[in-house]
């Protein structure tokens, strides 16, 4: 497992071809955002949180679409698939790939973010980080386990967000509201029914795709 | 979970009427073969004939409709264990373009347990790539990643190995290092199928030639001294209707 996060990593070190068209993107979002709502400072700490996320979510398709892109290349999911690795393992070295590609995108897109909505990190900073790690998971998780039934079809770009999104929806109402608590001044323990379904769907999404991966891959 | 029923004495393959479609088309249609351990099968037959579906089951990227798979005396599909013992080279090589050609064998390497650096060394250097190890191998042509694919694939020291059209884009002197690769292997012991179109590179090192036709075995020469060329190609037209 180790070593195909190792040679993913190395990978996207090398092309670069992920990471700025995510921040590209994100960018795009928040600053269209950011002109077409011209909010108010006061008005900020309630939109925000919705804007960074639809700006996360937006640059995720993109990221989780090119999981398995570059193992289509040379027909390497072949390679992989008569290996040794099981594909439980398979399944969470790539999740672990798109976990931090999305957490270094977003590590890149913060200060834009705070700059454009007048949001102040360094107050909220500790809470800010834990909403964002435990919906990138979620995020990460269900697109590492579709994005390979996406790669077997002919529309894979216009599958996998039809069945990803769906999917992240409650996910995503949660992490959007515990952004907009966070940045509000509200410490992680008053989060209560958010943070569980945060946490609990990084954890149902992640023990899935660890056990469905294997059905995924048949033929 | 792996399957470890394997057996020492059992074939190194046993295939019973297996059949494989692609939606309506059948491709497989009730194939039965048996290969001993040790053989070097030139497996034969023209476009469509099943060579690459057979092939991709054995290694287990399909599984077939019905009939019976047994590899290495693991009934199909197998786990890991199995296909730790196989080596597969495909129609691609399965090698990362930007990485180098020995961080693409140590990549695999890692996947197979090979902990062993001198092995991926010293395949670069038998199969003619030594002086290009750092380079990447998007700028090799399609015969230099045909031969380190055929590392890749022997990186694990497989008792089973698997080519599917090896011979595709090597040049003379790449083929001439595959065959004498494939002698040497079959001297340890290997198990060897190969697809192919060229007979007379196949019977270079090839101990039994199996021609598909329609999905099925046509003409097997197991049991009888391998023929030469002519005759194996008179076979060949006979077994696939080919002129």
């Amino acid at each position: 497992m180790l070593a195909l996060l190792w040679k993913d990593l190395v990978l996207e070190a090398r092309t670069r071809e992920t990471l700025p068209a995510l921040f590209v993107l994100g960018l795009l979002v928040l600053v269209v955002f950011d002109f077409s709502l011209a909010l108010k400072p006061e008005d900020a700490q309630r939109y925000a949180g919705g804007i960074l996320w639809v700006a996360i979510v937006f640059a995720s398709v993109l990221a989780l679409g090119r999981t398995f892109l570059l193992e289509r290349e040379n027909s390497c999911i072949e390679g992989l698939l008569t290996s040794p690795l099981d594909r439980g393992s398979l399944f969470l070295a790539k999740f672990a790939v798109n976990t931090i590609l999305l957490l270094v995108f977003e590590a890149m897109l913060l200060p834009v973010f705070a700059l454009l909505y007048d949001v102040s990190l360094t107050a909220n900073l500790p809470g800010l980080l834990v909403v964002l790690l435990t919906g990138s998971i979620g995020i990460a998780a269900t697109g590492s386990l579709f994005a390979l039934a996406a790669l077997g079809t002919r529309a894979r770009e216009m599958v996998l967000p039809l069945l990803v999104l769906p999917l992240q929806i409650p996910m995503l109402i949660a992490a959007v509201q515990s952004t907009q608590m966070v940045l509000g001044g509200s410490g992680l323990a008053t989060l209560g029914l958010r943070g569980d379904l945060l946490l609990g769907f990084d954890v149902l999404m992640v023990t899935a795709g660890w056990l469905l991966f294997e059905f995924v891959l048949v033929d | 979970m792996d399957d470890d029923s394997s057996s020492a004495s059992a074939p190194a393959i046993d295939l019973q009427d297996i059949q494989r479609r692609f939606g309506a088309a059948p491709v497989l249609r009730g194939l039965s073969l048996k290969v001993e351990r040790g053989e070097c099968v030139a497996l034969l037959g023209a476009n469509g004939a099943g060579k690459s579906t057979l092939l991709r089951t054995l290694a287990g990227l399909l599984r077939a409709d019905s009939g019976r798979v047994e590899v290495l005396g693991y009934v199909l599909p197998g786990g890991s264990a199995l296909r730790r013992r196989i080596g597969y080279l495909g129609h691609d090589a399965f090698l990362y373009r930007d990485l180098n050609a020995t961080e693409n064998l140590a990549f695999y390497a890692r996947l197979f347990g090979v902990r062993d650096h001198a092995r991926a060394v010293s395949l670069l250097a038998q199969v003619g790539l030594e002086h290009v190890a750092t380079r990447r191998v998007g700028t090799f042509s399609r015969g230099m990643q045909q031969r380190l694919g055929l590392a890749r694939a022997l990186l694990h020291q497989p008792d089973l190995l698997l080519l599917d059209e090896p011979l595709t884009g090597l040049d003379p002197q790449g083929a001439d290092v595959l065959s004498s690769m494939l002698v040497r292997l079959r001297g340890q012991g290997v198990t060897v199928i190969m697809a192919t179109h060229d007979i007379p590179r196949a019977l270079e090192s090839a101990t039994r030639a199996v021609i598909l036709g329609r999905g099925r075995v046509g003409w097997d020469s197991a049991g009888a001294p391998l023929p030469n060329s002519a005759a194996i190609t008179a076979h060949y037209q006979s077994a696939t209707g080919a002129r």
